[in-house]
């Protein structure tokens, strides 16, 4: 199901946490909903699943006013961080809640219910666990019995609220990979928060950026990372080199770094700051080169060295393959000259 | 554990034992005598009726007092909570004469309730009310901090999930709050059954009819009937020692469902 919002506002006491968010959720798509904390995403989730209400705005979702309704009748999925099972009850009774609840009109019969707890079970990778109490299962296994619960009700939109948060990094891997398909599988419509940008670029139809209770910016994964619309979006989707520029002849130049290959940006004056991805920054080695190589750390196939000018305390960040590492003999101490190969230029005004 | 293990005997075990010991002194047969006397039957129905309905009342009082004061924030809540320890803190004969002044038929409460025909001073109310009076707070006291513990989150899903809030606290919060709430009702009942002070000025001591246990044990101790008073006593503890094994075994049964990790 689609759903709509629209200038969506929300204060905590004199503290606005959404200020007037539009945001359109399209049927069957995997919403990312991206930010630091105090970004508003987490209220923003709340909003949909009935759990907090707006001050202004509307939600509306197939045409219907969802602000009319409680949670009870929203049809949502809802699973949080720390799963919130109930620890009194087995693993198949989890499951089974949401039917178990239901008025006895609407409420499956005993074996129906039972078939459907095994075939969630099943579905999960938790077959022979639903005798088993949760917290005689690892953290994985908890958060897959949450969704489990939340997919029993056959909820047409599931909202995720950090769900990973709490694994370990294989095990947040194994799970985000899984979600995605399951998530193409089963055909809802699903909305997730995040702060980590890596979950959210890897396995969101669309991101959608928060900051201050604002929408930053929405797009694919591509579109955000290639066309970030703010410092802030470039910032947050991680380490990025902010350097002031010069304006020489017309054209951008940084101290200490070659950037004559950057293509001509307009700048009217040089009150801008060029923002350079580690990885867009070429590092070769000269005896005569402007940077000194300060440290170099490990990260897999990849190493990020530290840069440092002489007489100046900025440090540059880089980022390259270990096997140009060893092909120049690139090492702590050593000289460099570095190159960008691509930056973005923002006015200082913006940042 | 050897120090623990001593004082454990030397302050519980052997005066239990003493007690247990003196009533044998005249013999079984006496011992059977006593208890079974109309007097002291009357008295332990006083005692545990009265306890009974004490219990039933801070059961439902405790609760709710302890989820007002965990889940809402009001002006006055931090009084209300220090409060709570009030029946704690007070010398129970205090208690007893204020409740006595309050319930009596020209006191606040009674002059108007004695008119409307609830007399509860001087009656197997007025017993009921001095104990759940003394014992509420082992209620309140040992369900606050399990109901603060209760996270929203887990409410919150049971809501999406579909469940009402009645369904939601029969379903998830009573379960999660249940043994604790078992706990602090049986103590309740425990000290209702031991109550004096605050017992005795409300409730007329008329025996056969609002007489308790613990003021028979005093009155067979003033007659120098040792071995009458010890036995008497030693009922009273078998069903305050019989209610502790219960919910103990109640308690263990529900703790082997759910493993804590």
């Amino acid at each position: 199901m689609g759903i709509d919002i629209q200038q969506l506002g929300k204060s905590f006491g004199p503290q606005p946490v959404l200020r007037g968010i539009d945001l359109a959720i399209k049927d069957r798509e995997l919403v990312a909903l991206l930010g630091p904390s105090g970004s508003g995403k987490t209220t923003l989730l709340r909003i949909l699943a009935g759990l907090e209400w707006p001050d202004s705005g509307n939600v509306t979702v197939n045409g219907q006013d969802w602000l009319d309704q409680p949670p009870q009748t929203r049809g949502v999925g809802l699973v949080f961080q720390h799963y919130a099972l109930f620890e009194h009850m087995t693993i198949a009774e989890n499951i089974a809640f949401g039917l178990r609840v239901r008025d006895r009109a609407r409420r499956p019969a005993n074996d129906v219910i039972l078939a459907k707890v095994e075939e969630l079970l099943d579905l999960m990778e938790l077959g022979g666990l639903g005798k088993r109490y949760p917290a005689q299962l690892s953290g994985g296994q908890r958060q897959r019995v949450a969704l489990a619960r939340a997919l029993a009700i056959e909820p047409h939109v599931l909202l995720l609220d950090e769900p990973f948060g709490a694994l370990d990094a294989r095990v947040r891997r194994d799970l985000r990979r899984w979600l995605r398909g399951l998530h193409d599988r089963l055909g809802m419509t699903t909305v997730f928060v995040t702060h980590d940008q890596e979950e959210a670029l890897e396995i969101a139809d669309r991101i959608v950026i928060l900051n201050e209770g604002r929408i930053e910016q929405e797009g694919t994964a591509e579109e955000i990372y290639d066309h970030p619309a703010s410092p802030f979006v470039q910032r947050f989707l991680g380490g990025v080199n902010e350097v002031p520029i010069r304006l020489l002849a017309g054209r951008i130049g940084v101290d200490g770094i070659e950037a004559g290959v950057l293509k001509r940006m307009a700048v009217a004056n040089d009150n801008a700051t060029l923002f350079i991805r580690p990885r867009d920054i070429d590092v070769a080695p000269n005896p005569n080169g402007s940077a000194t190589i300060q440290t170099v750390s490990f990260l897999g196939d990849r190493a990020r060295l530290d840069l440092a000018f002489d007489g100046d305390t900025t440090v540059i960040e880089a980022e390259l393959d270990r096997d140009q590492l060893r092909t120049d003999k690139l090492g702590r101490g050593q000289r460099v000259q570095l190159t960008a190969r691509q930056g973005r230029l923002y006015d200082d005004a913006a940042l | 554990m050897g120090t623990n293990l001593f004082y454990l005997t030397l302050i519980v075990l052997l005066p239990i034992t003493a007690l247990i010991l003196k009533t044998t002194d005249a013999g079984l047969a006496r011992f059977w005598e006593v208890i079974t006397s109309p007097r002291a039957l009357a008295s332990f129905e006083v005692t545990i009726g009265a306890a009974l309905l004490a219990t039933a009342f801070s059961s439902v009082y405790g609760l709710l007092m302890a989820w007002i004061l965990t889940r809402y924030r009001f002006p006055g809540r931090a009084l209300l909570d220090a409060l709570m320890d009030i029946p704690f803190a007070l010398p129970t004969a205090v208690a007893g004469i204020a409740l006595t002044a309050l319930f009596a038929g020209n006191g606040w409460f009674g002059q108007y309730l004695e008119p409307a025909g609830f007399k509860v001073a001087y009656t197997l109310t007025g017993v009921a009310v001095a104990m759940a009076f003394t014992s509420v707070p082992f209620v309140v006291r040992t369900v606050q901090p399990v109901i603060e513990e209760l996270r929203l989150e887990v409410e919150e899903s049971a809501a999406t999930l579909g469940a009402w809030q009645w369904q939601t606290f029969r379903r998830i919060i009573y379960p999660a709050i249940f043994p604790a709430h078992l706990a602090g009702c049986t103590m309740a009942f425990a000290r209702s059954l031991g109550e004096f002070g605050a017992v005795i000025f409300i409730a007329g001591n008329l025996p056969f009819e609002t007489e308790i246990s613990a003021l028979l044990i005093f009155i067979r101790l003033e007659e120098y009937d040792y071995p009458a008073a010890a036995a008497i006593a030693v009922v009273l503890l078998a069903v305050a020692f019989f209610t502790l094994l219960t919910t103990n075994a109640i308690q263990s049964w529900r703790l082997k469902r759910v493993v804590k990790d």
